[in-house]
């Protein structure tokens, strides 16, 4: 797996998403992590998408944690990222800092 | 008013998702719709799970295709191409029919992949695959040759069913015999 993967915006959201809830990143909490963050509606189905790309290309793994009634007595999947996708949120946050900082300086908006 | 999901949508949606995330998916969607049911009432929280069904098809079909390998399918559908065209030699240029079929395939290719994971996720398919195979098989034997080319995209999305079934019946006896073994 390339350190230099660009990453889509919704891989982007849903890493950050993982590495805001911690221990308690599944389905819904990262769907509403990114609901309330980004003020967009994203599918379920979308995010499962973009975590088994990211689970493939090792950014992510996956454990299975316990069941609820809830939940009609099925498990929870947690999602945590591995170090290389520590790394490739970190350098693609300094991507895009590197675009935006001048601008920002220009506009006087620092 | 039922306080559990809709059963016909939680049915459709276990078809379709693939068989690694389908425990955490739907139990993701149940606990989504108690959440709703709480906060916004149970006739609401309906509306929005019969609403995923539709919203999940695209996404759920790119998984559970995801891993497949297309390269051999796009030579399969070259190599069907050229035989069609080089049948067709006497009417018009080769070139030409190759490319009409090339795209032709193309779009039921897409279609193809859609039909077949549907079609491989629920036994109960086979013998309907079996009875399309058998169909057109029959009009191949008896058309004229100036329809062959396009009974092929109806052609690959049928054998693509059939080969789908058969890996999935596969797939099951060998985990069947690995349970036993």
């Amino acid at each position: 797996m390339s350190k230099n993967k660009e990453l889509k915006e919704n891989e982007l959201l849903v890493l950050c998403a993982i590495l805001h809830l911690g221990d308690d990143a599944y389905g819904v909490t990262i769907k509403k992590r990114i609901e309330e963050s980004a003020g967009r509606t994203i599918s379920t189905a979308s995010i499962y998408l973009s975590l088994n790309r990211l689970e493939n290309d090792g950014l992510v793994k996956s454990t299975t944690g316990g069941a609820t009634s809830e939940r009609g007595g099925r498990r929870k999947t947690y999602f945590k990222l591995t170090p290389t996708g520590q790394r490739v949120v970190k350098n693609s946050i300094n991507s895009w800092l590197e675009m935006v900082l001048p601008i920002a300086r220009k506009w006087e908006l620092l | 008013m039922s306080k559990t999901p809709p059963a016909l949508t939680k049915f459709f949606l276990s078809k379709i998702a693939p068989d690694e995330i389908k425990e955490s998916y739907l139990g993701d969607l149940e606990e989504q719709f108690h959440l709703i049911g709480k906060s916004a009432g149970y006739p609401k929280a309906r509306r929005w799970y019969h609403i995923q069904l539709f919203v999940s098809i695209l996404p759920l079909q790119q998984l559970s295709m995801a891993g497949r390998p297309i390269g051999k399918d796009i030579v399969v559908l070259l190599v069907i191409a050229v035989a069609a065209g080089v049948i067709r030699l006497e009417h018009t240029s080769v070139l030409f029919h190759v490319v009409e079929l090339f795209a032709i395939l193309l779009a039921a290719f897409t279609a193809g992949y859609v039909c077949t994971s549907l079609l491989a996720k629920n036994v109960f398919m086979v013998p309907i695959s079996c009875a399309c195979i058998f169909m057109v098989a029959v009009l191949f034997i008896r058309g004229e040759p100036e329809e062959i080319p396009w009974m092929l995209p109806f052609m690959f999305i049928v054998i693509s069913a059939g080969f789908q079934t058969f890996k999935s019946f596969r797939k099951r006896r060998d985990q069947s015999q690995g349970q036993l073994g």
